[in-house]
């Protein structure tokens, strides 16, 4: 892992010390925190006239939960507040949702205008187990600013582990590979250039990030470059055998520093279907959904979710309000939130919007 | 000279078109979102025989997307904790060829059962395993991580990893 330190010791808003270093092509500033009295952790940081965009990332430890509660441009403009997000049926970010490891990537998308250079302002509050604001919790926190404007192009590295012995089975490992195609293509629309490097991984009993393995998540994530999405291919996913799971994404974005939470985790068996062997239209079907899982991952909601009331902010993706209207609309589109089948066939769902893309561009560890 | 046809039982029946029934369609739809549909999102959906009959048809008929019929199996297995018929057809998905995907569904099941439900499954299991070598690199580190002991027995009497396959 390449980094030079390159600035030490600025000085935080309460005093506390923030470290600047530069790592794999991202500066990053990090620092931690206690939250006080009220459950706050406010602190400022500086982004500078070459800086693009940012991902602001908090964690905290145990069973404890954060929230990127505000974030203040140099302005004195509140440009994410959590209190009016949480009353919208528009979904702009998941940092403002309670978890343990929370992420906001600014700006989002072009609306937003561009970065603006200064000194910024961002409000974490801690929460317990049910939402109340707890004081005293030590707070990690990492902000990566990236210096690439060109949003209508860029490049992801996504680097995928084989657990739980996956990389045994040659039909898994060349199925996998060969869903990369498809999911290159898709991304490719966007103007995204996916690039992909894989490895092996022991352990393959993992819950999904976030939940429970947090040690097993930070050790993938430090195995990768810090610009890199982790995506782990397990057998099955850990504690999810009831069925629901096939894959799931450690945030909306989701973080790039080491966390429990800084990875794609995708089922490989249930992609396979009944007889545990891909065919064309299910290898179609896994590198959609190992696409749609990255997708969130760098910041994409669904369009519409499946009670026909909530919808991602994007002004190319039509708000609809019923199953036909939003399977006509939206069921080609790649973070449809479910796929449009048959018993036997499903419609292709390679499409991303221009809006979609400009979120995917802007996104810290697309370079 | 007549060729009399002879009656063949496929292994694995041909994928139907669409579901039989609202409820099928209902348990196919719940399994087929990509994130949240459980057994016990499905349960409500209607009388549990139904629900089962309803399971067992996205199981074996449904082939996409390829999640809901592995999970309407997830569903089946943990059924067959107290319904014979649930057992019944987990046990034939552990001896079809042709099923891999269900078996293996099965057998990440088998904690969820009683130990006198989950052994026989188990043993069928651990047969197919000496016949497909796929099927027990996944089965082995299940059938092993059992919290019947006497499942884990089985598992672990098992080889290890692909003939083959460093």
């Amino acid at each position: 892992m390449r980094m030079t330190v390159m600035v030490l010791a600025l000085a935080g808003a309460i005093g506390c010390d923030l470290v600047e270093e530069e790592e794999d092509g991202l500066r990053r500033v990090s620092t931690s925190q206690t939250s006080d009295a009220q459950g706050t952790v406010s602190f400022t940081f500086n982004v500078a006239d070459d800086e693009d965009a940012f991902l602001l990332t908090a964690e905290v430890p145990g069973n404890g939960y954060a929230v990127v509660y505000e974030l203040v441009d140099p302005d004195g403009e509140t440009v994410v507040d959590a209190e009016k997000l949480w009353t919208q049926v528009t979904s702009r970010t998941g940092g403002v949702y309670p978890a343990g490891v929370v992420s906001v990537n600014w700006p989002i998308q072009a609306s937003d205008g561009d970065l603006k250079a200064g000194r910024w302002t961002a409000v974490i509050r801690t929460t317990d187990a049910e939402y109340y604001y707890k004081p005293g919790v030590e707070t990690a926190i990492d902000v990566l600013k990236k210096t690439d404007n060109a949003f209508a192009d860029g490049g992801l590295d996504i680097r995928i582990f084989y657990a739980g012995g996956v990389d045994q089975d040659p039909a898994f490992v060349a199925s996998t590979e060969a869903a990369t195609e498809y999911w290159k293509e898709m991304y490719a629309n966007i103007g995204l250039e996916a690039d992909f490097t894989f490895q092996s991984w022991q352990n393959g009993a993992l819950p999904p990030p976030g939940e429970g393995a947090e040690a097993e998540y930070e050790a993938i994530a430090n195995a990768s470059s810090l610009s890199t999405v982790n995506v782990v291919i397990v057998p099955s996913i850990d504690g999810y055998e009831g069925g629901g799971l096939y894959g799931i994404a450690g945030g909306i974005p989701g973080p790039l520093v080491p966390t429990g939470n800084s990875a794609v985790t995708v089922d490989a068996l249930t992609n396979a279907g009944p007889d545990m062997v891909f065919n064309d239209a299910e290898l179609q079907l896994y590198g959609e959904t190992m696409a749609h899982e990255v997708g969130h991952f760098i910041g994409l909601f669904h369009p519409v979710e499946t009670d026909y009331a909530y919808f991602d902010a994007v002004d190319d993706t039509p708000q609809c309000n019923n199953r036909n209207s939003c399977e006509a609309d939206l069921g080609g589109n790649l973070m449809f939130p479910y796929p449009v089948c048959t018993f036997s066939s499903c419609v292709q769902q390679d499409d991303l919007s221009a809006g979609q893309g400009e979120i995917a561009q802007r996104y810290a560890g697309v370079d | 000279m007549w060729i009399i046809p002879l009656a063949i039982t496929m292994a694995t029946p041909a994928a139907a078109a669409e579901p039989s029934s609202p409820l099928s369609d209902a348990v196919w739809r719940q399994l087929s979102e990509r994130h949240g549909a459980t057994c016990e999102a499905v349960a409500p959906l209607g009388e549990p025989a139904a629900v089962r009959d309803a399971l067992i048809e996205v199981a074996t008929q449904a082939t996409m997307p390829p999640w809901a019929p592995v999970n309407a199996a997830k569903c089946v297995a943990q059924l067959a904790a107290t319904d014979d018929v649930a057992l019944a057809a987990a046990t034939g998905w552990l001896g079809d060829a042709e099923l891999g995907g269900l078996a293996l569904a099965v057998v990440q099941q088998l904690s969820a059962l009683p130990a006198d439900r989950a052994l026989p499954l188990a043993t069928a299991a651990a047969e197919r395993a000496a016949t497909d070598a796929r099927f027990g690199l996944y089965a082995r580190p299940v059938l092993v991580g059992s919290v019947h002991p006497e499942v884990a027995a089985i598992g672990a009497a098992l080889p290890t990893g692909l003939p083959g396959v460093p």
